[in-house]
């Protein structure tokens, strides 16, 4: 179990993150936030990369900065820039890493073959990286993070670069392993984690925003998201007066999904909140700005 | 895998990174390259310079009057087989229509007639030139020339004092009189004023690279996320500098050893390692090698091995400090270099004498002068332990330079 107690996070006279409180069991947690907002130097603190300005992180109730190595032991990490060895092969990369990670030799190479299986890299394995594309790069990034069998499993943007088979395969990959695994996964591709994540965590403005399942964040707007219809030159003005969250174009009129907490008008048809609402709602301000 | 074996692979997985390196390659391809073709084409006097292994074999490692004078009657009895009656009237009548019609084996006799002729007077000459030199003077002209506090004076007095003592029994133990090359083909120089000199030099280019290429690799390939949130995280540090020290180690011994071996093997030097670097015969300029210690060339040669050994080592810890705050692997050679320039050019900008004695502890200055190791002479680097006194003081400074900047990444943020 991760407990974040008070965390903050200055670089000088900047803040990049204040009063965190959090705790994280087994299970899936989206870490939901638009660029800039503290998420990346969340999960820098969160893998001992970054000490807390103020505050105390826990694992099992013990600081991890006492724990160290055994905390560390624990960890899987897959940056959001993640960088390798263009002339090392997957299976070269991976055991320099298992020889960091600790890890006992006798398993390391049948592991290896694992998880790379698992990310359908097999086929590649002894092939250099350097001729491999993005996705194949980030499908090793996950390799990696997977590779020690960790019991905490931080990602950052995981899915950029894949494509969507991809996506869905490495989305029912978490799920399997967010039964017996605390899963933070940082992204700002709402999909990502409207399905599998048990738990959305939030940032805004430095502070922790939300930290709740799906459904009770949704529940925040119940009766403040409408769909109507109107012609173009309508929308056009209707854009400056209300918060658009999706529009399409249908039988020659817009279709537009907004948000407001007016009291409804007649041709206004209210629907249920979504993930993604919450999201260009609570950060509305910082899109606009 | 055992906690050792763990450490070992790490650490030579460290190390593959820039013995891999085609940058690190070439260079130190390049640099054995020019060695050997600077040891190749400055090689022509080789054949000539055989001559002192002969008399070595022939007389013995040192000479004295009688040793001389049976060298003398040896030649004469050369001369007279030549059909010469005295050897230096033989010498002076030898013109080059004389030389020319001889045979090639009379040539070769008569050049090693005048070679033998030629250390045989150097040797005669030595004790007049020995006579005339004056510690005291040398002494007080250095004392005058400086505006010292008296404490300074005092060491440096006492100094001079140690060396003439020293001096005096080199000249009593008849120390300088031992057969070497003689100072005017500059033997002593070509070995460690040039070649070694710049084995130094490349060793600091080639050392401050891989330690730089070592200890920034994982920013340069931006993958320090990654490794440094693993289970050994940080401790990859510690890793870095035992692969860099190790590497260093590994090209010292690569480029010293190809380059060294290369020169023993074009010059034969085999019947002279016991031979004293105090040698009056290995008198090259002004004045001669008196060395504080009696030192034979082998040991010589080892200890300057040595020192630069660790001069190497002090610029493999003072880049790996740099390098922990630049994250740039040029700029942290550059700046390596720079310091080792500054440590040359400091000296000379400083007017208070006590700065600039305090400014000899420098090891650029070691770097310069393998040819000076354990020398006295008229600068403040003449004093009796100053190798040592430098190795240790920048050893400590650049050790603890690499633990304050390990200590220092071990609670930094990466980023």
């Amino acid at each position: 179990m991760l407990k974040l107690e008070n965390i903050g996070k200055n670089y000088g006279d900047f803040t990049a993150l204040t009063n965190i409180h959090l705790q994280f069991d087994n299970g899936i947690y989206g870490l939901l936030a638009p660029n800039g907002a503290g998420k990346t130097t969340l999960i820098k603190m969160l893998v001992t990369l970054a000490a807390p300005t103020t505050g105390t992180i826990f694992y099992n109730d013990q600081p991890i900065a006492t724990l160290g190595e055994k905390y560390r032991e624990q960890i899987g990490y897959l940056p959001q820039h993640f960088g390798y060895y263009k002339h090392h092969s997957p299976k070269q990369y991976l055991r320099y890493l298992a020889a960091l990670k600790g890890m006992d030799k006798r398993v390391v190479e049948e592991r290896i073959d694992e998880v790379l299986e698992c990310v359908a890299l097999a086929d590649v394995k002894n092939k250099k990286m350097r001729k491999f594309s993005g996705g194949m790069i980030q499908r090793v990034g996950i390799a990696q993070a997977l590779l020690s069998d960790p019991k905490v499993l931080i990602l950052d943007e995981p899915t950029a670069g894949l494509d969507p088979k991809e996506r869905a395969r490495f989305r029912h990959l978490l799920t399997e392993l967010g039964r017996d695994k605390t899963i933070l996964l940082s992204t700002h591709v709402v999909s990502d984690i409207e399905s599998i994540a048990n738990e959305i965590v939030m940032l805004k403005n430095k502070e922790l925003l939300y930290k709740a399942n799906p459904a009770t964040i949704c529940h925040t707007l119940d009766g403040k998201i409408f769909e109507t219809a109107m012609s173009f030159h309508a929308f056009n003005d209707f854009r400056k007066d209300y918060l658009t969250l999706a529009e399409k174009q249908e039988t020659g009129q817009m279709l537009v999904r907004f948000f407001t907490e007016q009291t409804p008008k007649s041709d206004w048809k209210q629907v249920s909140p979504q993930l993604e609402d919450v999201f260009l709602v609570a950060y509305a301000d910082e899109q606009k700005g | 895998m055992s906690r050792k074996g763990d450490r070992v692979y790490i650490t030579w997985l460290e190390m593959r990174k820039v013995l891999l390196s085609p940058v690190f390659l070439i260079l130190l391809l390049l640099m054995i390259g020019f060695n050997l073709f600077s040891i190749w084409s400055d090689s022509y006097n080789r054949e000539e310079l055989q001559v002192v292994n002969k008399i070595i074999e022939t007389y013995g490692p040192s000479f004295n009057d009688d040793i001389l004078q049976t060298m003398e009657r040896d030649i004469n009895q050369l001369v007279i087989e030549l059909g010469g009656t005295s050897t230096q009237a033989f010498l002076e009548e030898m013109t080059y229509e004389i030389y020319d019609h001889a045979s090639s084996e009379e040539q070769h006799q008569i050049d090693h007639i005048s070679l033998l002729y030629t250390y045989v007077q150097a040797a005669k000459e030595l004790e007049a030139r020995y006579t005339a030199i004056d510690i005291a003077k040398l002494k007080q002209d250095f004392l005058n020339a400086q505006t010292m506090p008296s404490w300074l004076e005092q060491k440096m007095a006492n100094e001079f004092d140690n060396w003439h003592a020293r001096f005096d029994e080199i000249v009593e133990t008849n120390e300088y009189k031992q057969w070497f090359f003689l100072g005017e083909y500059g033997m002593h120089s070509k070995l460690f004023r040039s070649h070694m000199k710049t084995l130094a030099f490349e060793g600091v280019l080639i050392i401050a690279l891989l330690t730089a290429l070592i200890a920034n690799y994982e920013f340069e390939h931006r993958t320090q996320l990654v490794t440094y949130a693993t289970k050994k995280g940080r401790k990859l540090i510690w890793y870095k500098g035992f692969a860099s020290l190790v590497c260093s180690l590994m090209v010292i011994a690569v480029l010293f050893g190809v380059t060294l071996g290369t020169y023993f093997t074009v010059y034969d030097y085999s019947t002279m390692w016991q031979i004293d670097i105090s040698s009056g015969m290995n008198w090259e300029y002004t004045f001669p090698y008196i060395t504080w210690w009696s030192i034979s060339l082998w040991q010589y040669l080892l200890l300057a091995v040595v020192i630069l050994t660790f001069v190497l080592i002090i610029v493999m810890l003072l880049t790996f400090t740099i390098s922990v705050f630049v994250k740039n692997s040029y700029f942290t050679w550059l700046l390596s270099v720079l310091l080792l320039l500054a440590m040359y050019v400091m000296p000379t900008y400083f007017p208070n004498s006590t700065l600039q004695w305090m400014m000899h502890y420098n090891v650029t200055l070691l770097l310069l002068n393998p040819h000076q190791f354990f020398n006295g002479g008229t600068s403040f680097m003449m004093m009796q332990y100053h190798e040592f006194s430098t190795l240790l003081l920048w050893l400590l400074i650049a050790s603890a330079g690499t633990i304050g900047a390990i200590r220092h990444f071990n609670v930094k943020d990466v980023v």
